[in-house]
C-alpha cells in the first residue's frame, strides 16, 4: 500500500513537471510569434520586416544549434572563426525565409494544439494557421538549454533545417567548410 | 486538347518514367540494407552504392544469408579461396554507375566466408522488438555525456557491413551533429534530366506564370477565393474515390457531407460554408498518390515534369489517377468544343498556378541550391501526406 502510495506521488511529480515545462514552452512561444506577427503587422515592406524582427528572433531561436544541425556531420571540422561566420549567415538567411513568409498588414489567427514533449527539454508544438484565405500546418520545435529556444519550424510537413541540410550537405561533400562557407555568402548576397 | 495532353502524358511515361524505373533499378541493386530504427525498419539508400562514410548506424542485410559455419578469427587457410555469394564479394556501382569490386580489400577479406550460420532476418526482427520495448519503458534516457559503450556480445564484420548483436538495455542515441541525417529523400536517379527541365520550368514560372499570375491577382480577393472555391468543390470524386481506396471511410463521409453543404448551401461551392463547421473544416484532402504510398507502393524515383513541377515516379502515376478522377476531365473529354474546353479548365489552371509560384518562391528564394531545396520540400511534403 505504502509503495503504491509513493508510486502515485512519483508520478504526480512527474507530471506536474512535465505540465509546468510544457506551459513555459507554450507561453514562450505564443509571446514570440505573437510579437513577430504585430511587427509584420505593422511593416511597410518585407526587406523592412526582416530588419525589424531579427532583435526579436535573435532572443528566441537558437541559430548556432539550427546551423549546427543543417550542415550535419561536417560540423566537426568548423574552426571557431567558421563556426561564427557560417552561424552569422546562416542566421540572416533563416530570419529572411521566416520574415517572408509574414505580409505586412496581415495579421495571422493561430490555434495551438497541446503541445508534445519528444524528449527531456525537448518540445514540439503543433499549430494550425490560417493566412491569407489559406491554413497551414505549422510545428515548433522547441528546446531547453538555459531558456527555452526554438530549434526549427516545420511547415505542412518540411523542415526548414532539413531542407537546409540536404543542401548544406552537398556543400560540404564538395568542398569542406570553405565551400559551405561561400554558398552561404553566396546566397545572402542575392538581392531579395 | 485534352486528346493532346493526354497523348503528351502518355508520351512522358514512356520516355521519362521507364528509363528513371530502370536506373533507379540499377541504383538499388546493391542496396539490400536496411537500418532499424525504433519505428521499424528502414532501407537505406545507397548513394553511389556506398554506406554513408561517417555514418554511426548499425546496418543489416535485408535476405536472409546463410553461410557455411566457420569463426572468422579462424579463417579456413585455403590456397586459392573461392568467391563466395556474400553481398561483399559482388561488385558495387560507384557514383557514375562503373562496377567494380571492392579493389581496397584484402583478397582473403574480400571473398572470406561469415561466421556462423544465421538468419539475419530473425535478427532483424528481434532487433525491432526489443528496441521497442526499449523505448517504451525508457522513461529517463541517458545523457548524451554518459552514453554507454555498447557491449558487443557477437559481431559479424564484412568489408563494409557490420553486423552487430547490443546489449540488453543498451540505447541508440543519435549523433548530436547529424539529428537530420536521415531526411526523408526520394532517389534521384536522372538528377542531369531533372535539373534540364527543372531549369526550363523555372524560366517558365518567371517569365509566362509570373506575369499571368499578377495579371491574375488584379482580381478582387472575393472573387479568387470563390474561383478557388468552385473548383476544389468540383474536385470532391478525386478525394472521395481515393478515401475510399484508402479505407478510410470516416473521412469519405465527411467529404460527401462537405461537398453536399458546399454544393447547396454554398451556391455550387462558391461559398465554403463547411468551414463555419468544426467537423468539416480541416478534412486532410487524399489523391491517388497517396494511395499508392498507402498500398506500399514506392516512390521509384524523383521526376521533374515540365511544367507540373516536381513528383516522383509513383506520384506521377498517382496525376494521372486524379486527372481521370476530375469531372472537369470527364466534361472536357464529353465532346465539347476545344473552346468550352479551354474555357472550363483555364480558370483552374491560372488559380493553381498562382497558389504553386507562393509556394515556390516561399522554398527557393534562400534556398543555396534551388534544385535541392525544392526536391527536398517535395519529398518531406509528401511523407507527410502519406503517413496522414
Amino acid at each position: 500500500m505504502r509503495s503504491f502510495s509513493l508510486i502515485l506521488t512519483a508520478l504526480a511529480l512527474a507530471h506536474s513537471h512535465l505540465s509546468a515545462s510544457t506551459i513555459d514552452a507554450e507561453i514562450f512561444l505564443k509571446k514570440a510569434v505573437t510579437e513577430v506577427a504585430h511587427i509584420a503587422d505593422a511593416s511597410e515592406n518585407s526587406s523592412a520586416l526582416a530588419s525589424k524582427v531579427r532583435p526579436v528572433l535573435v532572443n528566441v531561436i537558437s541559430f548556432e544549434l539550427m546551423t549546427r544541425r543543417a550542415v550535419g556531420l561536417g560540423w566537426k571540422k568548423f574552426n571557431e572563426a567558421q563556426i561564427k561566420e557560417a552561424t552569422d549567415l546562416f542566421a540572416t538567411l533563416i530570419i529572411r525565409t521566416y520574415s517572408s513568409k509574414f505580409t505586412p498588414g496581415e495579421f495571422p489567427e493561430i490555434t495551438y494544439k497541446p503541445a508534445i514533449l519528444v524528449a527531456p527539454e525537448r518540445i514540439e508544438i503543433p499549430t494550425r494557421i490560417l493566412y491569407r484565405g489559406s491554413q497551414y500546418e505549422v510545428i515548433y520545435r522547441q528546446e531547453k538549454s538555459v531558456d527555452w529556444r526554438i530549434t526549427d519550424v516545420v511547415i505542412e510537413g518540411v523542415s526548414l533545417i532539413a531542407t537546409y541540410r540536404t543542401q548544406l550537405d552537398a556543400q560540404f561533400k564538395q568542398g569542406g567548410a570553405p565551400a559551405v562557407i561561400g554558398a552561404l555568402k553566396k546566397a545572402v548576397a542575392i538581392r531579395q | 486538347m485534352n486528346q493532346v495532353l493526354a497523348t503528351f502524358l502518355a508520351c512522358f511515361m514512356v520516355f521519362a518514367i521507364l528509363p528513371c524505373y530502370a536506373a533507379s533499378k540499377s541504383v538499388d541493386a546493391g542496396s539490400g540494407i536496411v537500418i532499424i530504427t525504433k519505428e521499424g525498419v528502414k532501407s537505406v539508400y545507397l548513394d553511389g552504392g556506398r554506406l554513408p562514410k561517417n555514418s554511426t548506424e548499425t546496418y543489416f542485410l535485408k535476405s536472409e544469408v546463410d553461410v557455411k559455419s566457420r569463426p572468422l578469427s579462424k579463417p579456413k587457410p585455403t590456397p586459392s579461396p573461392k568467391p563466395t555469394p556474400s553481398p561483399v564479394a559482388q561488385p558495387r556501382k560507384d557514383g557514375h554507375g562503373n562496377t567494380s569490386t571492392n579493389a581496397k580489400q584484402p583478397p582473403a577479406l574480400a571473398t572470406a566466408s561469415l561466421p556462423t550460420s544465421r538468419k539475419v532476418s530473425a535478427i532483424v526482427k528481434k532487433e525491432v522488438k526489443k528496441r521497442k520495448s526499449e523505448s517504451a519503458k525508457s522513461a529517463t534516457p541517458i545523457p548524451q555525456s554518459k552514453k554507454p559503450v555498447l557491449e558487443v556480445s557477437s559481431s559479424k564484420t564484412t568489408p563494409n557491413i557490420t553486423i552487430t548483436k547490443k546489449a540488453p538495455g543498451a540505447m541508440v542515441l543519435k549523433d548530436e551533429f547529424d539529428e537530420y541525417g536521415d531526411v526523408a529523400g526520394i532517389p534521384d536517379a536522372i538528377e542531369p534530366v531533372n535539373r534540364g527541365f527543372f531549369w526550363v520550368n523555372d524560366q517558365l514560372y518567371y517569365f509566362v506564370f509570373r506575369p499571368v499570375s499578377k495579371a491574375y491577382r488584379v482580381l478582387p480577393k472575393q472573387a479568387r477565393t470563390a474561383v478557388s472555391n468552385v473548383y476544389e468543390n468540383v474536385e470532391f470524386p478525386v478525394r472521395f474515390v481515393n478515401d475510399l481506396l484508402q479505407f478510410k471511410f470516416k473521412n469519405a463521409d465527411l467529404e460527401f457531407r462537405k461537398f453536399l453543404v458546399n454544393s447547396v448551401v454554398g451556391v455550387g461551392g462558391i461559398v465554403r460554408v463547411s468551414d463555419r463547421i468544426p467537423a468539416l473544416a480541416n478534412i486532410p484532402a487524399s489523391d491517388t498518390g497517396q494511395t499508392l504510398a498507402k498500398w506500399g507502393v514506392g516512390h521509384g524515383c524523383y521526376i521533374v515534369l515540365p511544367v507540373l513541377g516536381p513528383s516522383s515516379a509513383r506520384d506521377t502515376v498517382g496525376r494521372a489517377g486524379d486527372f481521370a478522377l476530375n469531372p472537369l476531365t470527364w466534361v472536357s473529354f464529353g465532346g465539347v468544343s476545344a473552346a468550352a474546353s479551354i474555357a472550363i479548365t483555364a480558370p483552374n489552371a491560372v488559380n493553381t498556378m498562382d497558389a504553386r509560384i507562393d509556394t515556390y518562391d516561399t522554398i527557393t528564394k534562400n534556398a543555396i541550391d534551388p534544385y535541392q531545396a525544392v526536391r527536398s520540400g517535395y519529398s518531406q511534403y509528401r511523407k507527410k501526406v502519406a503517413s496522414e
